[in-house]
């Protein structure tokens, strides 16, 4: 690429061939308005805020103008000035702009130009058109009546998330934004990924959530990590009088990056679960509440009995892999000196093999052939799905699927081998083989990339390891929970204890809505079962004693996610006044 | 120098810009060394004399609505219009996302409180206009002040910039639309 020179309200401004007047803008601090320009999305100037002059005096939109060698630029004169407010007070007069009862008003780009532009009046009388809003989502409110058309949220559709859901129906000034042509939300394609509504710069996509419950300057926002899978997507924690408002997606200021799904976005605060709030133990029969020192020398003596009649290979401390590697470590070093210290697991921890470099979530757009490998592949890590549906529709990259995932995946699948368990090690392992279908499309790839989902995440490919001094092939395996990656790095395996032999359990559950199931289908028998949980599980309920955990956005930690990059999670609210964390637990079951 | 007279009014509002004039507090006493305030939903007198400055809040939504509207327009020198209503619409409009008609049969017979309602019509009435417009769509306005409601300190500025000779313009903190 070669570097270009133009002159930018009188001065020397420089970029990249290819670049649009705005990219040479903004790289040269140039603050011009903006609301339909997105990152990471291709440009449409159709909001018509970024206006600029040329010097045959024609107006363009700087977003879809190629910068020119040689080309002088100005972008604030009274003329554009005109011109920009008289386009704002008709995005104003269009729909319903009044934003003492918008749940935007504060956080709403459209009221921030207003307010840029000096915008006391609109002299166009507004038009009133009777619009619809769509309720129907759980998660979410579309009100077309706030809508300016930008189609901001219609891109991040279809260009971020891959998904297409939404649309625009009509011409000109009767254009509407449709859902799946004529759908309500509820009943459409819509993942509820919420990244429309993050995108959206109005009050039109809003949250339901977090509406009217203060506008960002009146929040905390603190950076963490999304619990939910192991890609541990970086997120923004918006949070007020005690309470998380909302989980954003954490969006690079560079390239626009930055994804949730709807388990990241939506279920991660456990709206729908009850919560542990004091210790409770078990009495005639039934959980009571008890102090929590009542409830650690129940536990101790529980825990005590065990080792005492049965030995210590009869006491198991089990955890999440979804915990950070602080509690992950200290449940290690419980076991190191009450139990056994080969009886603590940590559920979901991912087995070591020898790495080939770790590829990065960039790396599936990168790719030129995608490995993708699992059992319903990327249900659990969706937004590994959005990047490998993006890279087969806007690079035409090809995708070998090994097992199975969903009906789009499948269908777009070169080649796919559909099977499981055990043979998906046979499949991955003869996959470069003569007579292999998938085999030519990996001798062409340059920068084949391997997306190992579970189970396929545990095997272990020599093939892969072999070629790695090259940088590629890469691997991304992605573990069962959050913090597979740490649990191992912490010394907890997934497996190797006698769950039948098992006399008490010590259970550090965490938040994790998956644990209480998978640890219940292990347990066999009598035994004493001390629980520390955020929520009330089928597991809680079976407890001898339950002690209560904070949940994941009230507490700091880290975790490793599965490019093995160290992420952090960090407290944006005090947890509950009865909740202790695992360590404290453990320090005191250990006292 | 004699006092600059202002008159004050309401349309379809809910007095707020008027109580945001009177969180003016002290600064009421400096303001009114200089200015009289003559008719006034304040002072209770109903018609404007002459005056120099004549201050509008609310959205225009009924006939009663313009002949207080138009009356100020012919009364005063320097119209100005307070408030998100006056300037905008405002909470007022929410009615033509549903219509008038829609509006009044909501309002007087379906509420579930409601036995056997009636849309009022005595002659002496006003009549609810088709939609509630901002004032500049009825009279010419020459100085606008959003906010719902400005904040006093906002009011007390564009009080100022009267007195100094200059229409308010205003940007920054004086411009907010909630």
């Amino acid at each position: 690429m070669s570097e270009i020179t133009l002159t930018i309200n009188g001065k020397e401004a420089t970029g990249q061939q290819g670049d649009t007047i705005l990219a040479v803008c903004e790289r040269a601090g140039i603050d011009l308005p903006t609301l339909c320009h997105l990152k990471g999305v291709h440009d449409i100037g159709t909001c018509r805020m970024c206006i600029v002059e040329l010097a045959d005096s024609r107006v363009v939109t700087a977003c879809t103008t190629p910068a020119e060698p040689g080309m002088a630029v100005t972008t604030e004169s009274d003329r554009l000035t005109a011109i920009r407010r008289s386009t704002l007070e008709l995005l104003f007069a269009e729909r319903n702009h009044y934003c003492m009862f918008c749940a935007a008003s504060g956080d709403c780009e459209l009221q921030d130009l207003a307010y840029r532009l000096g915008m006391d009046h609109v002299r166009y009388p507004s038009l009133f058109p009777r619009m619809e809003a769509d309720t129907s989502h759980e998660h979410k409110v579309f009100d077309q009546n706030r809508c300016i058309l930008c189609r901001r949220c219609l891109r991040a559709c279809s260009e971020l998330v891959a998904n297409h859901t939404l649309g625009i129906r009509e011409r000109g000034i009767g254009s509407i934004l449709t859902v799946d042509g004529s759908e309500a939300f509820a009943d459409s394609t819509c993942v509820s990924c919420g990244t429309c509504v993050q995108v959206c710069p109005t009050g039109a996509l809003f949250d339901k959530r977090s509406a009217y419950r203060g506008r960002k300057e009146d929040c905390t926002l603190v950076s963490s990590t999304c619990p939910e899978c192991s890609l541990g997507c970086q997120v923004e924690l918006v949070a007020r009088s005690g309470q998380v408002l909302r989980v954003d997606a954490t969006v690079s200021p560079e390239d626009g990056t930055g994804l949730l799904c709807k388990k990241g976005r939506y279920e991660s605060l456990g709206d729908a679960r009850e919560r542990v709030r004091t210790p409770l133990a078990r009495e005639n029969g039934a959980l009571q509440p008890v102090s929590w020192d009542e409830a650690i020398a129940l536990a101790r003596e529980g825990l005590a009995k065990a080792l005492e009649t049965h030995g210590a290979s009869s006491v198991l401390g089990v955890a999440s892999a979804r915990l950070n590697t602080e509690a992950l470590a200290a449940l290690r070093s419980y076991a190191e000196t009450a139990l056994a210290p080969t009886n603590a697991v940590a559920l979901g921890a991912q087995g070591i093999f020898d790495r080939t470099p770790d590829a990065t979530m960039p790396d599936i757009l990168a790719a030129d052939l995608i490995i993708l490998a699992g059992e319903n592949a990327t249900a659990d890590h969706e937004v590994a799905g959005f990047l490998v549906n993006r890279a087969v529709e806007q690079n035409d990259t090809p995708l070998v699927l090994i097992g199975t995932a969903t009906k789009r995946l499948v269908r777009r699948a070169r080649v796919h081998l559909p099977v499981e368990g055990a043979a998906l090690a046979e499949a991955l392992r003869t996959l470069g083989q003569a007579g292999n279908p998938a085999a030519p499309l990996l001798t062409a790839a340059q920068r084949p990339l391997f997306l190992l989902c579970p189970p396929a995440s545990e095997i272990v490919l020599k093939e892969v390891a072999a070629g790695a001094e090259a940088g590629w092939p890469r691997v991304l395996r992605l573990g069962e929970k959050a913090n597979s990656r740490g649990a191992a790095a912490a010394g907890l395996p997934a497996n190797g204890v006698d769950w039948r032999a098992a006399k008490a359990i010590l259970c550090l559950a965490g938040d994790d809505p998956g644990l209480s199931l998978e640890a219940l289908g292990r347990m066999d028998g009598q035994l004493f079962l001390v629980v520390h949980s955020a929520y009330r599980t089928p597991l809680t309920e079976r407890a001898d004693v339950v002690l209560p955990a904070p949940a994941w956005f009230e507490k700091n930690g880290t975790m490793i996610n599965a490019q093995g990059q160290e992420v952090h999670l960090r407290a944006a609210i005090e947890p509950p006044p009865g909740a202790r964390d695992e360590s404290e637990v453990l320090m005191a079951l250990s006292s | 120098m004699a006092k600059v007279k202002i008159a004050t009014d309401w349309l379809a509002g809910c007095a707020g810009c008027h109580m945001s004039l009177l969180d003016l507090d002290e600064e009421l006493v400096t303001i009114l060394g200089e200015v009289e305030l003559t008719s006034s939903p304040i002072t209770d007198l109903k018609h404007p004399p002459e005056v120099t400055v004549g201050i509008v809040e609310g959205a225009v939504a009924n006939t009663a609505n313009i002949n207080t509207l138009k009356e100020m327009r012919e009364k005063c020198q320097i119209l100005l219009a307070l408030g998100d209503c006056a300037c905008f619409g405002g909470i007022p409009t929410m009615r033509n996302l549903v219509g008038t008609e829609e509006a009044l049969k909501r309002a007087y017979i379906e509420t579930p409180s409601t036995v056997d309602g009636e849309v009022p019509s005595d002659p002496e009435l006003c009549q609810l206009l088709d939609r509630t417009r901002a004032c500049n769509e009825v009279v010419k306005v020459d100085a606008y002040l959003p906010g719902c409601p400005p904040s006093a300190q906002a009011i007390g500025w564009a009080i100022k910039e009267l007195l100094e000779g200059r229409l308010p313009e205003p940007v920054g903190e004086n411009l907010r639309y909630d």
